[in-house]
């Protein structure tokens, strides 16, 4: 419990007197789960390293050994990571604003409205979706894009209202009634306390894109999808076990990856 | 004598507060006196209800006077209050602070020149004091050093040394210290107008006690213009200079100074709203300085009571010791010098004579008045 006892240290050097016992055991609480999250890493890498051994113990044909190719999974790794990021970074573009926006005021009114389209975009299948909207768009990277933001849309979108309206209404009023304008208060009183709920959305997001991200193959927008599939249709279990592990550690990465950013980006004091 | 040693000290000396864990007065420099509020015919109503939250309610504060409007919950009196910085824009009416029309102002603007505390302190959180306390002064463009500077003063005269405070986040600290820093933010730009609603109503009856005394002796070096919203009489008759009784609609059933409702309480709904023990709580609101003392007696075998206690508390020490005389001490010890005597008949007389309402009052001549409830 090393990083523990040294947060411990800051902690008293910064504020001697009452609250520090408060702040302590908090400070403790955050570098406890980051210990625990350091695990998850290492966990992954235990996975990779026992697909590794066993792809190699295995005797490939020729149609495996030309999928199962480091350039090969490289390439569809990065389209995978690509895809997800891309997605999930528009989707925070849009679902973040909207939510700002359904929870004005002058917008109460539309935000079932809002909350229903991305009930909407989460209900449908996400197969069904990343289908159809090919065959309107047609095939290829910003299609996939466009179907994963609709079907992340929702997570972040809920988050960000359910966020922003928990704010304590008391508070608001108090930055209203110092005279912050309505922006201000929105900027230095609303986000930042919602802050902690919007990440979790995020973070929620980014999972279901990076797992929904396989199905790009089928409107040839690449990922790791495209060997999961081969090995189904060719029936070759090894290159599906391969490319969905594979995707599945991704995913549980993008998980933590997730997880720290709530860590480091929570506003302190909360 | 504590208070009059406060009194007598100049607005701007620089002694530092002496106590770590008081509203240390002395180091807060009283820039900027009371401005006068002025309601004139002022008229709530909300879109689809038919009565009106505030009903045409005309009500002059004077300068530098704390008034306190005083009414059951949902009398209105917070959308009275709420009006004064527009976080609730008046249906008619007019509000003057100082003379101008507050309407046509920007409302963030006069926001930013009135100060608000409100119940359950409303520090941001995830701020740190100093930001906490900064935040209008900023928002006015004071520079950075002059702001923190600012803080820094304004946490030593709450008795919070910066050192330790300013970079605390709000959690770490109990909540009558979140309630003070509530108060020095309102103070921060050293408005003329504080509005408080109920500031003290979330804290325990000890600390309540202590931080409304500590907000007192502020007051009494600031000289804010000051509007009180609370539901609680006791902390009014306490707060008070003047008090408004609010009846339902923010209508004014009376609007007096302390002793004066209590004296002569206007109407049936006042009388209620002081509940029993009126002439006692009157007796809390007298000082012994104030009353005409007997020559000291050759016995001195009296119970001693100090000169700074009230009325009630003499009343209180006769019924205890059974006498119906005390003397009355420059202190309780039996040492100190013995200014005169006081009985019980004198108590009635002082109870009988005092005229209702008398303008003369001096405003800050309070005492503990919840000791008769």
């Amino acid at each position: 419990m090393a990083p523990a006892s040294r947060a411990l240290d800051d902690v008293a050097l910064d504020d001697p007197a009452v609250g520090t016992q408060q702040l302590a055991t908090r400070s403790s609480g955050f570098w406890r789960r980051l210990t625990g999250m350091s695990l998850r890493p290492i966990l992954l890498a235990a996975i990779l390293l026992m697909l590794y051994l066993w792809v190699q113990v295995q005797t490939l044909d020729s149609i495996e050994r030309r999928v199962l190719n480091p350039n090969r999974i490289r390439t569809d790794l990065w389209q995978h990571v690509q895809l997800s990021l891309v997605a999930t970074a528009l989707t925070i573009v849009i679902a973040v604003p909207l939510g700002i926006l359904l929870t004005r005021p002058f917008a109460r009114w539309i935000k079932p409205i809002g909350l229903g389209l991305g009930n909407f975009g989460q209900a449908i299948p996400s197969i069904g979706l990343i289908v159809l909207l090919a065959l309107w768009l047609g095939i290829g990277f910003g299609t996939a894009v466009i179907g994963l933001v609709v079907y992340a849309t929702l997570p972040i979108l809920r988050n960000t209202i359910v966020g922003l309206d928990g704010v304590d209404p008391a508070l608001k009023e108090a930055a209203r009634g110092m005279g912050m304008s309505r922006l201000a208060v929105l900027g230095r009183v609303e986000l930042p306390l919602a802050v902690p709920v919007i990440l979790a959305g995020i973070r929620t997001a980014l999972v279901l894109t990076v797992a929904t991200a396989t199905l790009a193959t089928f409107i040839d927008a690449g990922g790791l999808g495209g060997g999961l599939v081969a090995g189904i249709k060719l029936n070759r279990p090894a290159l599906s076990l391969t490319f969905g592990v594979l995707a599945a550690v991704l995913a549980l990465f993008a998980d933590w990856v997730g997880g720290i950013a709530e860590e480091v980006l929570r506003p302190r004091g909360l | 004598m504590p208070d009059t040693v406060l009194n007598s000290r100049s607005p701007s000396d620089p002694t530092p507060p002496d106590s770590a864990t008081s509203l240390a007065p002395g180091a807060a420099p009283a820039r900027t006196g009371g401005a006068t509020i002025q309601l004139l015919d002022v008229t709530k109503r909300y879109p689809g209800q038919v009565a009106p939250a505030v009903d045409h309610i005309t009500l002059e504060i004077a300068a530098g006077e704390i008034v306190v409007l005083v009414g059951p919950s949902g009398c209105g009196k917070t959308t009275t209050m709420k009006m004064m910085n527009r976080l609730i824009e008046p249906t008619s009416g007019q509000i003057l602070i100082g003379g101008t029309d507050v309407l046509k102002l920007d409302a963030d603007e006069h926001r930013r020149n009135v100060g608000y505390v409100i119940q359950q302190t409303g520090l941001f959180p995830h701020m740190r004091i100093a930001e906490n306390i900064g935040l209008v002064p900023r928002m006015l463009g004071w520079s950075k050093r002059k702001t923190a500077d600012r803080v820094e003063e304004l946490l030593e005269v709450i008795g919070l040394p910066p050192g330790d405070y300013a970079r605390r986040y709000p959690r770490e600290l109990s909540g009558g210290e979140q309630q003070r820093v509530g108060v020095a933010r309102a103070l921060a730009a050293d408005p003329p107008v504080m509005l408080m609603d109920e500031p003290f109503g979330a804290t325990d009856p000890i600390t309540r006690d202590r931080l409304q005394n500590e907000f007192l002796r502020l007051q009494r070096e600031l000289g804010k213009t000051i509007v009180f919203v609370t539901h609680d009489f006791a902390e009014a008759l306490k707060m008070g200079d003047r008090i408004a009784v609010l009846g339902p609609h923010s209508i004014i059933e009376q609007y007096d100074t302390p002793k004066a409702i209590l004296a002569a309480p206007a109407n049936d709904y006042v009388s209620s709203f002081i509940g029993s023990g009126g002439q006692l709580k009157r007796l809390g609101l007298m000082r012994l300085r104030d009353a005409e003392l007997r020559p000291v007696p050759a016995h001195k075998h009296f119970p001693q009571i100090t000169i700074e206690a009230s009325l009630h508390d003499a009343l209180d020490l006769m019924l205890e010791s059974g006498q119906s005389k005390v003397l009355v001490a420059a202190d309780e010890s039996g040492e100190g010098e013995v200014f005169g005597a006081i009985r019980l008949d004198d108590l009635m007389a002082a109870i009988a004579d005092e005229p209702a309402g008398d303008p003369s009052d001096d405003p800050t001549a309070k005492l503990d008045p919840s000791a008769g409830s």
